[in-house]
């Protein structure tokens, strides 16, 4: 009968339960499929590295680290390949690295709460307007990339690269160019969001604590006026259909990262461990690639099917971003190691000063 | 068919009802005598219990049916019968990227068609309103009625087919809302289209419309169940994409293999033009079943 294989866009999952810090995108990351995503190779690598992710079974995720894992077993001739299970096998991503520390998987695609959980710093990266653009996030990756995988290494895992879900925008029922747009209108609360929390208490707007799958109808039932994802999530999940606004100011960047355990890691023959780098480095900066041109495809089609766009002036934009730094300032350093946002600030700075530096 | 490691994909079982309702318009606009031999084909072929013999003979039905549309360009039933063949037929191939690859294109080749048979023109107009926002397409589809069922029903799960062979690529992610409203149209049209078609299409959107939640699964459940209910015991397709869909959805791993062994065990049916779509259902219900460690089976 009728299709099948007709939509194989298949399930998904939201699973936003246990908190994000990573603001809104990732929820919707945990969107969709579920099945262990087939591996290309005959017959199973001599070291089988069980690796999870919840992105969806054809995904870009998938489908890039499908050949990631091609490569991987062909240049380790077989020796080295990981069997991957997409979409919510494994459970949100809590559960996913209860099991990486339990050892019933070595390694996981991480956008979320896991990933500061393990290591704070990574909030710094999280501060609302901390970023314009993607060569800013560049520009701090690049020079914090060592010590932020020192850290993990010191809870036990290894960092193999940081994939993204991009920068989240505000998407809303009336403009939102300023502050004061918000004032008196129903704003989503993502659930344990603290940093986009403390910004929201900041402004000092009524919110609305949906889960994700509950979206869609609040804003069609106008239980919430303002919502934010990034572009790619927001027009898979429809929320484009059901505002009239896209502000054109990045909020948050959400950004992730590809880990191993390492004691699975430190298993692995030490010449191999050179090739295992360099393979998923490789394909993770092909994934922030395309993650990158997916957004700016899903932001031309959310306009071209009557989202408007708005754009706040500098000014407007400062307000925005003064009011963050005040909200970031009242979370509790633990939350929000004050070394690294500095770090990080100073670096923002430094390539503001200098454009022509590259990352 | 291309040889290939999974060699009928999920669908397969499209091919049978594209060619049921492939032949009545071919007859009643007579197109050529052309035309009435492959109605006869199509009908055999319903009737045929090998399907490796349909799947391969497909190709050359499709030239056919491309070598009448280059005589009869405007010929909107035509387009019908060319919308429905190359949707099933790439839902044949396999899963591999090169193939999916493929079936992208046939997909959209088979939505086009079906486009043209919802047209008066070359298929701009429809496809325009569908490239828009999705309260206007609405409007668009509401001047539809009851003779455009079988159109919009194939349009459909070809649109469906090729989102789905996009691997979340934005500007296929993007028509999701138009799809919905494509299949909502069809469904308040004629609900028992196909043995309940439509029902089967809806359900099978909300089982994998994002993000998933149980509530939509819920809501796919009542839309198979009322399928269920107007196709009888007697379409085991639709049990085979209960089983790959929402039973898979539900994690329920239970459901999915007793589905399945109840699709392989099934009598054979008292309906000679299910013969070859049952045929296609017990093979995919197979090679499910032999995939159900890797559905279930993540480590726990």
């Amino acid at each position: 009968m009728g299709l099948p294989k007709v939509f194989s866009l298949r399930r998904s999952d939201t699973r936003a339960r246990g908190g994000s810090v990573w603001v809104a995108g990732c929820c919707v990351a945990a969107i969709l499929l579920i099945v262990p995503s087939a591996g290309l190779c005959a017959g199973p690598p001599e070291i089988e590295l069980k690796l999870a992710t919840l992105a969806p079974e054809n995904s870009s995720l998938t489908q890039i680290f499908d050949e990631m894992n091609a490569e991987l077993i062909r240049t380790t001739n077989g020796k080295v390949g990981f069997k991957m299970y997409a979409g919510s096998v494994m459970g949100d991503e809590e559960d996913v690295l209860r099991k990486l520390r339990a050892n019933v998987i070595q390694g996981a695609a991480f956008m979320s709460t896991a990933l500061t959980d393990i290591n704070p710093d990574l909030r710094t990266f999280l501060i609302p307007f901390m970023f314009r653009d993607n060569r800013e996030v560049d520009y701090v990756l690049e020079h914090l990339d060592k010590q932020l995988k020192q850290k993990f290494e010191e809870r036990g895992f290894v960092v193999l690269g940081w994939p993204e879900l991009g920068f989240v925008y505000f998407m809303s029922s009336t403009p939102i160019a300023a502050l004061e747009d918000l004032k008196g209108k129903r704003v989503w609360a993502k659930a344990n969001a603290p940093m986009s929390q403390a910004l929201i208490n900041r402004i000092g707007v009524s919110t609305v604590a949906i889960s994700v799958p509950d979206v869609l109808m609040g804003l069609q039932t106008r239980l919430v006026d303002v919502v934010y994802n990034s572009p790619y999530y927001a027009l898979a999940t429809q929320w484009n259909t059901q505002v009239k606004y896209i502000t054109d100011l990045p909020l948050t960047y959400i950004g992730g990262a590809l880990v191993l355990d390492k004691k699975a890691f430190d298993r692995i023959p030490q010449p191999l461990q050179a090739k295992v780098r360099e393979v998923c480095g490789k394909h993770i900066r092909r994934l922030v690639e395309r993650t990158r041109k997916d957004n700016a495809e899903a932001m031309e089609q959310i306009l071209k099917r009557g989202v408007q766009r708005v754009t706040p002036s500098p000014d407007q934009v400062q307000a925005f971003k003064d009011l963050s730094d005040a909200a970031m300032n009242d979370l509790d350093p633990k939350l929000l190691p004050p070394d690294t946002t500095k770090a990080v600030r100073g670096l923002v700075a430094e390539l503001r000063a200098n454009p022509k530096k590259s990352p | 068919m291309t040889g290939s490691p999974r060699p009928y994909g999920p669908v397969m079982a499209l091919l049978a009802l594209i060619l049921i309702s492939g032949c009545v318009p071919l007859k009643s606009t007579r197109v050529a005598a052309v035309a009435l031999t492959m109605e006869d084909v199509a009908k055999g072929a319903l009737k045929q219990s090998d399907p490796a013999l349909v799947r391969e003979g497909s190709p050359a039905y499709l030239m056919l049916l491309d070598g009448l549309l280059e005589a009869y360009p405007d010929n909107q039933r035509l387009h019908l019968a060319a919308c429905q063949t190359y949707a099933s037929y790439a839902a044949t191939l396999p899963d591999d990227a090169e193939s999916q690859a493929r079936a992208r294109l046939l997909y959209l080749k088979a939505r086009d068609h079906g486009f043209r048979a919802l047209s008066d023109d070359d298929g701009s107009s429809i496809r325009n309103a569908a490239a828009g926002d999705v309260e206007s397409f609405k409007v668009f589809l509401s001047h539809y009625g009851q003779e455009d069922v079988p159109a919009l029903f194939w349009t459909a799960a070809a649109w469906g087919g090729w989102i789905g062979a996009s691997t979340g690529k934005p500007e296929a992610v993007a028509d999701l809302p138009a799809l919905e409203a494509a299949i909502t149209r069809s469904l308040e049209l004629d609900e028992a289209f196909h043995y309940g078609g439509p029902h089967l299409l809806m359900a099978v959107y909300l089982c994998s419309k994002p993000p998933v939640s149980e509530r939509q699964l819920a809501q796919a459940q009542t839309h198979f169940q009322r399928a269920f209910e107007l196709g009888g015991d007697q379409v085991l397709a639709a049990r085979v994409m209960y089983a790959e869909n929402y039973a898979r959805g539900m994690k329920d791993r239970r459901l999915f293999e007793s589905t399945l062994q109840g699709v392989i065990d099934a009598p054979e049916g008292q309906v000679p033009d299910l013969t070859l779509s049952n045929a296609m259902a017990r093979e995919e219900a197979r090679s499910l079943l032999e995939r159900t460690e890797e559905f279930f089976d993540g480590p726990s």
